[in-house]
């Protein structure tokens, strides 16, 4: 069994937003929703200060307290599959935005209305592609939530090659914002395989969990600023 | 003569602080238990709550739940329009509605929807493995 997790190194991490771009690009962003940013933050006393930046995307949680809230309401949107990752059925989503009240993270994203990347202008083509042409995952509806899949329609490609074991080693089974980190401060793998990356570097870098207070047990590992909290 | 006055006015103060305190009990925030056995009735649907799920309308479930049949003061979740700097939430940078009353703490809803709180239970004890 396979218990797919990111780790993002904050002390690597220079904010170029290149994983951002990467998103953007290849999930088809729209303006109001979107599934990967970029907190800044300014910390330390004049003259001894700087940045620290921290992507957020979704933490796909083991327990997933926007999948409860969904099930509990018999909406029964959110599902998380056998390799953890939390999806959400856009055809089932009745917008009602129970699901980001509960994040702790603030991750789904209501996706109002469908904005034009340049307002006022002609869809690009890359938006206008159909969405028979697009994975269901983004085919991007008014009045819905949607979310980080951790790249899904890519990891959906390795299991259905029998190739679970190259997630996160071949770039075509691996989130687009893990392959374009210029610092590598990014890594996707098996938690489950004590040799893998990012086994590996959670245990050398002491990596972990946001907000742990919430016991939702995310599957994405940070390498904060000063260690753990 | 001056004793009778004095009595009067012992008469007059003591029914002043007897009704304020009774004003006190009257408007004193619901106890524990009593959340309990309020948020029960309101899972068991012996307290109708609507059916309209939504978070951001006054007339969504979800302030009918917590507004008007807990009654929250707006205040408890609505902590004024911006979050704390370092605070780590996705749309932290969005732009302030408006009209709404305040951006909220998830950690508000930690207390009451914790495993072992009066209210359903979204997430779990952060010591739980």
């Amino acid at each position: 069994m396979s218990r797919l997790v990111r780790v993002i190194d904050m002390q690597r991490c220079m904010g170029c937003r290149a994983c951002i771009a990467a998103c953007h690009v290849e999930n088809h962003f729209t303006p109001g929703a979107p599934w990967n940013v970029m907190i800044e933050n300014e910390i330390g006393v004049y003259p001894d200060v700087r940045m620290t930046f921290t992507t957020m995307n979704c933490m796909h949680c083991e327990d997933p307290p926007c999948k409860t809230v969904c099930d509990a309401i018999g909406v029964n949107a959110i599902s998380k599959n056998e390799l953890g990752v939390v999806l959400i059925d856009y055809e089932r989503c009745i917008g009602c935005r129970y699901c980001a009240s509960v994040c702790p993270y603030g991750v789904p994203q209501f996706n109002e209305k469908l904005e034009s990347l340049y307002p006022g202008q002609a869809q690009t083509a890359y938006e206008a592609i159909p969405d028979e042409q697009r994975d269901p995952l983004h085919r991007k509806k008014a009045a819905v939530v949607e979310k980080c899949t951790f790249c899904w329609h890519k990891l959906e490609k390795a299991v259905t090659a029998g190739k679970i074991d190259r997630i996160g080693k071949d770039p075509e089974y691996t989130p687009s914002c893990d392959l374009v980190c210029p610092v590598n401060a990014r890594l996707f793998g098996d938690l489950d395989d004590a040799q893998s990356n990012v086994s590996r570097y959670i245990g050398k870098k002491k990596a972990a969990q946001l907000k742990k207070e919430y016991g939702t047990r995310p599957q994405v590992y940070y390498v904060l600023e000063g260690g753990d909290y | 003569m001056l004793r009778s006055v004095m009595i009067l006015k012992l008469v007059v103060l003591s029914s002043f602080i007897l009704s304020n305190a009774m004003a006190v009990e009257a408007g004193k925030p619901p106890t524990h238990r009593e959340l309990a056995r309020l948020a029960e009735k309101i899972r068991s649907g012996e307290i109708d709550v609507g059916k309209d799920y939504s978070v951001n309308e006054k007339t969504g479930r979800f302030h009918i739940i917590h507004a008007d049949k807990l009654m929250l003061d707006c205040s408890n979740c609505h902590r004024g329009e911006t979050y704390r700097k370092d605070y780590l939430l996705v749309g932290k940078d969005e732009p302030y509605p408006a009209r709404a009353k305040g951006r909220y703490q998830r950690s508000v809803c930690l207390g009451c929807h914790q495993r072992g709180g009066i209210a359903t239970r979204w997430y779990n004890s952060s010591t739980e493995p």
